[in-house]
Parts: structure tokens; C-alpha cells; sequence
């Protein structure tokens, strides 16, 4: 098997947490967002990340590129544990692995122009390139987003919300980075300028060889774009199998629930179809639930899942689907 | 007759760059009982229609047009009128229920509030009733959580408290703009199913505002599709997800991935929405759409019934959007 481009081993990332009234000297309580992540990341592939807001997937794409501390390590194409390079070290991969955010206005400077923008990261990385030159790759990425090159002197507010967050893309991939993260990206876009987005993303991927994780709400955006596909859940991970698997066969009651959720824009299939309700909402991560985190939520919580914490293994005959859970099954059979 | 009947409403916005129209003669009906979607994308006028009906526009905005509810004429009507049908006869729930609840007011008072104002209640009564309300939209321990404040509720729960507010009064019609969108997927099917027993248990006509087709799929009867503040169609809900008759509701209901089907190809809407800064004249889908001709640049047929309970906007056949 080829050397994946990523490794993640046992990623963990804890928040200190200091409450109202707390003393000076009072220890500050730990907040764990992301409790023990695995996974390997081959190149190409898209791995799309799931989970409802506050599950720690926004934390996990920031601990990858060291926006947040975090223990574990990051192992880049096999030799590399990015978490235990020093700053000066890090600078060189920190051009192979970029990222794309939420909120395509707030991430862009309104003070630059969108050519300041997207050649800000070349400047970083390659200083000594000629201004001529600089110029000339900013206006060939603006093409490959389809945005107009003679744009290239405006600033971001005379941008609509996609053309945006196609510059947020177009800044990503200008130093021809081997691995995207992209968080949320389309979230914040409207119905018909999301698959402008989707579309794009994918076509550049084929072009330029990319590997991307990509983190979003959306089962249905994800199901699309994604190789492979992790379900977490306060932090930790509860399912991760090849993207139809994990569709048509889940086998974890909580990725059951999420994608019966779902609504599908069919009336018929709709109103027809069954969804499994879950009761009430996101634990606090402050004090999560003892044993399986999903248990308090859980149809088909016993009493064990409360004392032992289900480890991630492989179920079925398919070994590349990995599910969490003391009584993985089909929702029928339950 | 119909408990809602708007005909011909039109919303304006006086700017310092001149009048905007955020809204363009939009005509429906609601029956007792019903439930209509509002679908759009944003700056498509959506939500500022709900707002012009129940008089809560801005201060630079008007409207123009007819509301009728009941029978009687309310668009318009003065705040002393309006105050009376708000919250009692017509009540509406925001997107987003952080910024729609009082933080500085205990849940209790807020909802307590309501009822003093339109049923002369006592506050020991009025937070009774209160009580009993949460407990219809299934909030445990409502008892004691009506004495939180609004922060003490996750996102979810807020939208509870804030749909059992609205229900206080039991109300013929409610609106509810972006019910869900701030939500979580489990949390939305979670207030869905609740809008649905509610509805039923009380009898009351729904107004959906939204952008997500798949909730509309499975709540609605009647669907209205706006576009740059013009309907460019309307007509109940299966004709227009099996048989869309626009060319942007066809294409919206390409663009969308869905969970239940496999690789299918995502077909784009290219350009992004109008700018109602500088509204079109013709029809405003013109620039992205593929079957545009010289004509819709200049002109936009007005919305015309083209089979029993469907209308349509535009300026081609249907049997010309092959």
C-alpha cells in the first residue's frame, strides 16, 4: 500500500476553560473538543467530515495546521510528524497544506485588493519570485476560478458571496498545495451558487492532483463531493467507512439517525420515509456522558454503554468500515 | 373564503440611492388550516413580504397592495389594529431565536408578557398557561426551565421557547421565517415533526419561509417560488418538484445534492442573484437563464395559470424548455 499522504494518530485537543467566579489561582476546568481521532488521508481522496455543530470538526481541521495546540501527531507523507516540527520547519509545509473557510467575506481582507490577496501566500513562500511573475500566476489561478483578471484590483465587497469564497480558493491553491481543507465552505452560500462551488472544487481537484478534507453539516453536500466519509460526534469519531457504504449501510445508530434526518427534496419519498428522532441535544463537552458519548441520545443505549467506551473497529466483512458502538447493527434488525 | 388573501403586494424601499423594490405584485391565498411555502434564495424578497403583512417593515419601506385576513383589510392598518392581530390572530417565528428573545428577560416574563397583553391573564396565570405551552413543545422540566434566561438554552430549545411563545395565543396563521436554518439536521427534523403535530393538535395555517426544498418537500401543500422579488411560480407542492414549469425551478432542483440519490452531475445556475440595487426590467432570472431571448430583457409575462391551481411567470412556453 502507498505512503498516505496524512496520518492522524490519536489526535486530542483540550481547551482550558475558566468560568465566571472562578479565583485567579483556581485551576481552569479542560474542555475536550476532539478526544482521540485516527485517520489516514490518501492523496487524491476526499474525506468528508460530518457531525452537528459542536462536534469538534472545525477544531480538528485547525489542529491539523497548528491553529490550535494540540497532542497526537500528524504524520505527513509517512515521515513527517507535523506537531513536533519547530516553527521555522513547519513554514515548509504549511505551503503544501492550506485551507478554505466558512465565511467567505469575513476570511479576506477588506483592506486588500483581491491580486494583494491571492498573491499573498506566494509571497510568503516564495519571496524572491519577480513582481512580473507574481502578477502572472495571480491572473492564471483567477482564470482557473473563473473569476475575471481584470478584477485583480478590486477589493473584496464588490463581490458577491460565491465570487468570494472562489478567491478564498483561488488564495488556497496558488502555491499548489497537495492537501485542501476546506470547512464549511458552501454553508453560508445560496441553493444555486453552491454547486458553482462544489462543481468548482471538484473540477480542481482532478486538475491539480488535490487531496481535501472536507468538513461540512451537510450529509447531502458531503455524500456528493467525498471519497470516504467520518461521522463524529463530541469529538470523537463514531463511523467512518467508503462514502456508499456508509449511505446505504450504516451501522451506527447515531450516523442512522443523521442521514434519516436528512430532507429530501421529493415530496413523495418525504413524507413517506422514517425518521429516527433523537431526544434532546449536544451533551456539554464540559462534562461529557461516562462510557459511549452518544449513550444519553442513543435508541438503543444499554446499560453497558454507559460503563465502557465502544472502540472503533470493523464490524462487517468490509474492513475499511469502522464503527463505534457496542450494538452496531442495521436499524431494522434492532 | 380564504383566511389569508394577499393580492397584488408590492414592498419599496426609499435609499439613499432610490427606491429599491424588494418585492413585486405577489398574490396568494392561505385556507384555514394550510400550509404554504415561501421559497427563495436571499434578497428574494421572502421574508420582507412576511414582514409587510404583519406591518413590521423598516421605516423607509412601505407596501402597496391588499392583505386581507378574515375578511378584514390589514395591510397598512395602524399599529393600534395591527397590536391586537400580531401575537393574537397571526404570529410569527425568526430565524434566528438568540436575537428574537429579550437575553435580559426571564423566559417566564417573556411569555407571560404575551398573554397579559391579550387575554388579560394574571402573571401567575399567564406563566401557568406558559408552563403548559413549553410542555407542548416537549421542553423537559418546563417548570423550571421557564425561569431561565434565553442563554440557558441550547439553540434547539430556544426555537421551542420561541415557537411556544407564538403558539400562546393559539393563532389562525403563523409564519415562521428560516425556522430551522440555524439548526442542526437532527434538531430540524426534531422541530419539523414538532410544527406538524402542532399544527394539527391546533388547526393552524402554516406560511413557511425557507430556502431548503427538502423541508418544503415534506411540510408544505402549496408552494411559491420568488426570484428577485417577482413569484415565478406557484401552484401546490408534488406538480412543482415532479413537473417544475420555471426554468429556475428547474434548475435550483438540479443544483441541490441529494443524500438519496448517487453521483449525478450538479447542474449550475451560472451568475449569482440581482443586485435590487439595480433591479432588471425584464424578467430578473434573464441573465442566468438558458432559454432568454431579446424579449425578457425588456418584459416579463405576468403570472398566468397554465394548468388547474399552477402559475407561472415567463416568457416562454412550457413546451419550450426542453
Amino acid at each position: 500500500m502507498n505512503v498516505p499522504l496524512l496520518k492522524i494518530e490519536d489526535l486530542r485537543v483540550s481547551f482550558a476553560i475558566r468560568s465566571e467566579g472562578d479565583m485567579p489561582w483556581t485551576a481552569p476546568r479542560s474542555l475536550q473538543a476532539v478526544g482521540g481521532v485516527n485517520f489516514e488521508l490518501q492523496q487524491g481522496e476526499t474525506l468528508g467530515i460530518v457531525g452537528e455543530s459542536g462536534c469538534g470538526k472545525s477544531t480538528l481541521a485547525r489542529a491539523i495546521i497548528r491553529m490550535v495546540p494540540s497532542e497526537g501527531r500528524v504524520v505527513w507523507m509517512g515521515d513527517k510528524d507535523l506537531l513536533s516540527l519547530s516553527k521555522p520547519a513547519m513554514m515548509k509545509y504549511r505551503s503544501e497544506i492550506q485551507m478554505v473557510f466558512q465565511d467567505p467575506l469575513a476570511a479576506l481582507n477588506p483592506r486588500m485588493t483581491v491580486g494583494q490577496i491571492i498573491a499573498e501566500p506566494l509571497k510568503t513562500h516564495h519571496p524572491d519570485l519577480p513582481a512580473g511573475e507574481v502578477k502572472a500566476r495571480v491572473k492564471e489561478m483567477m482564470e482557473k476560478v473563473s473569476l475575471l483578471p481584470n478584477q485583480i484590483n478590486r477589493y473584496p465587497h464588490e463581490f458577491s458571496g460565491g465570487q468570494c469564497q472562489r478567491i478564498g480558493i483561488a488564495r488556497a491553491l496558488i502555491v499548489q498545495p497537495k492537501l485542501v481543507i476546506c470547512d464549511e465552505p458552501v454553508s453560508a452560500l445560496d441553493v444555486s451558487i453552491q454547486a458553482q462551488v462544489i462543481n468548482l472544487l471538484m473540477k480542481l481537484q482532478k486538475e491539480m492532483g488535490l487531496s481535501l478534507i472536507f468538513i461540512a453539516h451537510d450529509l447531502s453536500v458531503v455524500k456528493h463531493i467525498s471519497n470516504r466519509v467520518m461521522v463524529l460526534y463530541l469529538g470523537k469519531v463514531m463511523e467512518v467507512a467508503d462514502r456508499d457504504t456508509l449511505y446505504a449501510k450504516p451501522l451506527h445508530p447515531y450516523t442512522q439517525a443523521l442521514i434519516s434526518a436528512v430532507p429530501i427534496p421529493d415530496p413523495k419519498k418525504e413524507r413517506s420515509k422514517t425518521t429516527i428522532l433523537l431526544e434532546g441535544d449536544l451533551p456539554s463537552p464540559m462534562a461529557p456522558p461516562s462510557g459511549c458519548v452518544f449513550r444519553t441520545r442513543c435508541p438503543k443505549a444499554q446499560a453497558l454503554c454507559a460503563e465502557v467506551e465502544p472502540t472503533l473497529e470493523v464490524k462487517d466483512d468490509n474492513a475499511s468500515h469502522k464503527i463505534a458502538c457496542h450494538f452496531a447493527g442495521t436499524f431494522a434488525s434492532s | 373564503m380564504a383566511l389569508l388573501d394577499v393580492q397584488g403586494l408590492s414592498v419599496s424601499f426609499r435609499t439613499n440611492d432610490g427606491i429599491v423594490n424588494a418585492v413585486n405584485d405577489v398574490s396568494l391565498s392561505v385556507e384555514a388550516g394550510h400550509t404554504l411555502a415561501i421559497v427563495g434564495e436571499s434578497g428574494s424578497g421572502k421574508s420582507q413580504m412576511a414582514f409587510a403583512m404583519l406591518g413590521l417593515l423598516a421605516r423607509n419601506g412601505y407596501a402597496t397592495g391588499s392583505v386581507r385576513f378574515d375578511g378584514a383589510e390589514i395591510l397598512n392598518a395602524p399599529p393600534k389594529v395591527m397590536n391586537t392581530i400580531r401575537a393574537a390572530q397571526i404570529a410569527m417565528v425568526f430565524q434566528d431565536p438568540m436575537t428574537s428573545l429579550n437575553p435580559y428577560m426571564r423566559v417566564s416574563d417573556q411569555m407571560a408578557e404575551v398573554l397579559v397583553h391579550h387575554k388579560g391573564l394574571s402573571h401567575a396565570d399567564a406563566v401557568q398557561e406558559a408552563v403548559r405551552m413549553l410542555d407542548a413543545v416537549k421542553i423537559p422540566e418546563a417548570k423550571a426551565r421557564i425561569r431561565y434566561h434565553p442563554h440557558e438554552f441550547s439553540g434547539g430549545m430556544r426555537q421551542r421557547v420561541m415557537i411556544a411563545m407564538s403558539l400562546l395565543c393559539k393563532p389562525k396563521l403563523l409564519i415562521a421565517d428560516e425556522p430551522t436554518t440555524a439548526l442542526d439536521v437532527t434538531v430540524q427534523a426534531q422541530i419539523m415533526s414538532l410544527f406538524g403535530d402542532l399544527q394539527k393538535e391546533f388547526g393552524m395555517a402554516v406560511i413557511l419561509i425557507t430556502h431548503d426544498l427538502g423541508v418544503v418537500a415534506g411540510f408544505c401543500e402549496e408552494v411559491l417560488v420568488l426570484y428577485g422579488g417577482q413569484v415565478m411560480e406557484q401552484g401546490p407542492t408534488d406538480p412543482i418538484f415532479y413537473d417544475p414549469s420555471h426554468p429556475y425551478t428547474r434548475g435550483l432542483l438540479k443544483a441541490i445534492p441529494r443524500v438519496d440519490q448517487g453521483d449525478l452531475e450538479l447542474k449550475t445556475i451560472p451568475g449569482s442573484p440581482p443586485n435590487m440595487m439595480m433591479a432588471p426590467k425584464g424578467c430578473p432570472f434573464e441573465p442566468r437563464c438558458d432559454f432568454s431571448g431579446e424579449d425578457c430583457t425588456q418584459a416579463l409575462s405576468p403570472l398566468t395559470e397554465f394548468a388547474p391551481g399552477r402559475l407561472r411567470a415567463c416568457n416562454r412556453m412550457v413546451e419550450e424548455l426542453a
